[in-house]
């Protein structure tokens, strides 16, 4: 069990970037501790749900692994890493120096580069009509100062029922 | 901005938080900076850097956003309140998997989630955006770095460290 948490806390340690869930593959999946099959239906459920799919998925990995006091261990390891680094930063990094501000200010700049990369190959695999129009329309609510959560439940009727629809007249 | 009203905020964008913790940047924008002024704009961006730079979940934002509105109980109240909403889907969800996904109004939600979280996504690269049109210099860099990311797909987190590295050097 010990050996099953300190893999969870390298994950936590060595995720960086998108497509995080790749780091839990490489620790449970290939040395054979989660089955593959097993693995890709956790993965659909975390990517699905809310929240962040690497911490959705490493509590749903540490609930096969060993019930639900694995899985809070899981969701604890891969968050402390990081925290831990974010905790001393806010510690020791003052953000009103010139120094660490034009560091902050670098960062900020890669990593808005980064998210336009993202969002850019996530609006590159969107077909048909009703796809884009409703990452359209989600954005431009929420841009029009719509709170969030009205936004997602308005535009999300909106979408099943339309997928809904077309689901039962395909021949 | 009192504890609760910080736990209400990230329990209500923690549950529809779909497409990961940076689809829910233009709600903590608009109701941390915009409306309540809990935050200003500058820490709001140093937070969303400082949580890009550290390793493990892309949440981790979260942290410095909560430190900045109330302390280090600001820290963990945002953290934790962001987390409950979809751990506790999970477990409901997980356990019923089999069943609901043979569902046609679950795999129509399925179909319609995917273009929900790109439109959150640009409307967080929206906000983030903003503040950085009046650098030309920080659009060159913005623009260098998505290219990179899109045509040599190495991993974020040389592009984000890297950014910081220019940023030190004053090229950024």
């Amino acid at each position: 069990m010990r050996s099953i948490l300190a893999r969870f806390l390298w994950v936590g340690l060595t995720a960086f970037g998108a497509a995080r869930w790749t780091s839990l593959e490489a620790a449970f999946v290939r040395p054979g501790l989660l089955r593959e099959q097993d693995f890709i239906r956790d993965l659909a459920i975390a990517q699905t749900l809310p929240g962040p799919a690497m911490v959705n998925l490493a509590a749903l990995c540490g609930m096969r692994l060993g019930g639900v006091r694995v899985a809070v261990a899981a969701t604890v390891l891969v968050l402390l890493p990081g925290l831990v680094a974010v905790t001393a930063a806010l510690v020791w990094l003052n953000a009103t120096d010139p120094w660490v501000a034009r560091l902050f200010h670098g960062i900020l700049v890669g990593a808005v580069g980064v998210a336009a990369a993202s969002f850019w190959r996530g609006a590159g695999r969107l077909r048909g009509g009703s796809a884009p129009s409703l990452a359209a329309a989600t954005f431009l609510l929420i841009a029009a100062g719509l709170p969030m959560f009205a936004a997602v439940l308005g535009v999300g009727a909106l979408g099943v029922l339309r997928y809904r629809w077309s689901a039962q007249t395909l021949p | 901005m009192s504890l609760i009203d910080l736990a209400l905020l990230f329990l209500r964008v923690g549950a529809v938080s779909f497409g990961g913790g940076s689809s829910v940047l233009a709600e903590l924008q608009h109701d941390l900076v915009d409306q309540r002024a809990a935050l200003t704009q500058q820490q709001f961006l140093t937070a969303y850097a400082l949580g890009q730079a550290t390793p493990g979940p892309g949440i981790l934002f979260l942290v410095p956003m909560g430190f900045y509105v109330a302390g280090a109980p600001g820290a963990i109240v945002a953290l934790v309140a962001f987390m409950v909403p979809p751990l506790f889907l999970q477990v409901i969800v997980a356990s019923q998997w089999e069943r609901l996904s043979r569902s046609p109004w679950i795999r129509a939600l399925d179909r319609t989630l995917v273009p929900i979280s790109v439109g959150l996504i640009g409307a967080s690269l929206h906000v983030l955006g903003l503040p950085l049109l009046g650098d030309p210099r920080a659009i060159i860099g913005l623009v260098v770095a998505a290219l990179i990311a899109v045509i040599l797909r190495p991993n974020p987190a040389l592009i984000v460290l890297g950014g910081g590295a220019l940023g030190l050097l004053g090229v950024l």
